[in-house]
């Protein structure tokens, strides 16, 4: 016997039954495009908010952190450093910088380098294994140097390169070797081209390698005190001669604090 | 259109087995072809093997309308399980023998050497897989004495592969299997039958959407099929007589389809 409204019933419960997983997800999908293209757009609308937040990261980044910025990138400004510096006042332990980032170089020290540059510094600075009272004179010779190369023949091939894409060759060298006498000459000629940022960040690689070279702590205070922050330079100058003992940082402290030195 | 055009229709997908009303498809007269060419050569056993529904019986019963004229030639619809049963019914059907109360299988043999045909009688066994296995090798002994050919139906299970099985193995000189309709071969029986019986505006109701429906529901098993549209006819015929404003003429409602599913249970709602 034919019951077709009974039928008709579950025809309609089977096509229901039939159409809803589909119905569901596409419901499901739905929403879920709606949602993703709401947080897609809720974060294109907020670059600033995340540009910020990368620089506030930048500012707390560690100093090795900005020593890899100095290689890479020369356009480093003043307050970010001076955010650092402070940072630093807070914590002595800012001076001794991580170098983790020098365990990912693979190369280790390349002796030929070494030997070549260690050289170059002897005879870049005539006047540096001198002792007391001659730091000055070692400065302004270098400066000398820079300024008047004709006047150092033979032997200043490489000292007498005056800007700053010469250097290029050295920071390559270094990141290679690890040479604190790298870092140090490297330090050396872009706190004499000016850039005491650059100057103070190698400085500060250069301590942390080797924390016993006065001419690394010299040109890190003196960096300082043209970057502006004389009291952390004195600060620095002072912590190291407690534990060393340097006629040339013993100067320098007094110069600075004289108001001779700035 | 009258109603009893749908209660017409309604008859032609009766599930009988009936070589009237044997529906000629491409893929299927190939296979029928072949098998009367089978009969005709010197074989001892033929096989014809096919899921249920896929027109085995119709196929054997064709062949045995087309043959009966030209050749001895016996048909047994229903299996004969009991073996002295069996042997009786061949004697009688074949040598018109009505016997004894007892009839063995050496009395079958003694007596089949005392008659000679023209060509060898031929007996249909629809349903083989139904026959005992001692049964079956009496079958096969018999056929090797080439005494009497064999035209056996089996269904083919997803089980077991009744070609192995090792009585046939040897045996069977032909084999011949049979498969459910694509759709397009669906649409054509299903169109034949009806025009076959007159039933011209219903045939053109069927299209390409709604045979692929029904295809979908039934697999192309020509027996489900059948039972389908046996539904589906009774319930458009109702909704003539009740409700006729919700017949569409021009093509097969697919919710009727689907009634007519549930209603034969190829849909579970």
């Amino acid at each position: 016997m034919l019951n077709v409204h009974d039928l008709e019933r579950r025809w309609l419960k089977y096509k229901i039954k039939r159409y809803l997983p589909l119905f569901t997800f596409s419901i499901i999908g739905l929403v879920g495009i709606i949602t993703f293209i709401t947080t897609y757009t809720s974060h294109t609308e907020q670059p600033s908010v995340v540009e910020k937040n990368v620089v506030v990261a930048q500012a707390t980044v560690k100093p090795e952190k900005n020593v890899t910025k100095v290689t890479t990138d020369t356009k480093i400004e003043v307050p970010q450093n001076t955010q650092k510096v402070q940072t630093q006042q807070e914590n002595t332990l800012v001076l001794k910088p991580s170098l983790q980032f020098m365990n990912n170089i693979e190369d280790g020290l390349n002796p030929y380098l070494e030997d070549n540059y260690e050289q170059t510094l002897e005879d870049d600075n005539p006047l540096n294994s001198n002792n007391d009272g001659q730091i000055e004179a070692t400065q302004d010779t270098q400066t000398q140097v820079v300024k008047e190369p004709v006047k150092q023949k033979g032997s200043l091939i490489i000292s007498t390169k005056k800007n700053e894409t010469d250097l290029k060759d050295v920071i390559r060298r270094f990141k290679k070797n690890k040479n604190p006498a790298l870092s140090l000459f490297i330090a050396k000629r872009y706190y004499e081209l000016g850039k005491y940022q650059k100057s103070y960040n190698y400085a500060l690689i250069t301590n942390e390698i080797n924390k016993d070279i006065d001419e690394s702590w010299i040109i890190f205070s003196k960096s300082l005190v043209k970057l502006g922050q004389h009291e952390l330079a004195m600060l620095t100058l002072k912590s190291y001669l407690k534990s060393n003992k340097s006629s040339q940082a013993e100067i320098l402290l007094r110069k600075i604090e004289s108001g001779s030195f700035r | 259109m009258k109603s009893s055009f749908y209660l017409s229709s309604k008859e032609v997908f009766l599930d009988v087995v009936d070589a009237k009303e044997y529906v000629q498809l491409d893929r299927v007269s190939t296979l029928y072809q072949s098998l009367k060419d089978s009969v005709k050569k010197p074989l001892k056993m033929i096989l014809l093997y096919g899921k249920p529904g896929t027109g085995k019986s119709m196929m054997l019963n064709k062949l045995y309308e087309d043959l009966k004229d030209k050749q001895k030639v016996v048909m047994y619809h229903t299996p004969l399980v009991d073996e002295t049963e069996f042997l009786k019914s061949l004697a009688r059907d074949i040598y018109g023998v009505r016997p004894f109360d007892e009839l063995n299988f050496t009395q079958f043999n003694e007596l089949s050497e005392h008659y000679e045909f023209e060509s060898t009688p031929l007996v249909l066994l629809d349903e083989a897989q139904l026959y005992s296995s001692s049964l079956m090798e009496k079958i096969r002994l018999i056929s090797d004495a080439r005494k009497i050919k064999f035209v056996i139906t089996l269904h083919k299970t997803d089980k077991e592969d009744i070609i192995a099985k090792e009585h046939f193995q040897t045996r069977i000189w032909e084999s011949l299997e049979l498969h459910n309709a694509s759709a397009a071969e669906l649409k054509i029986y299903i169109q034949k039958k009806l025009m076959k019986n007159n039933c011209f505006d219903v045939a053109n109701m069927f299209d390409n959407k709604n045979v692929k429906r029904i295809h979908k529901i039934t697999s192309g098993n020509y027996r489900d099929t059948n039972k389908l549209l046996d539904s589906l006819f009774s319930l458009y015929d109702w909704y003539e007589e009740n409700q006729p404003t919700k017949i569409n003429y021009s093509n097969i409602s697919t919710k009727i389809i689907e009634m007519a599913a549930i209603r034969t249970g190829f849909i579970n709602a």
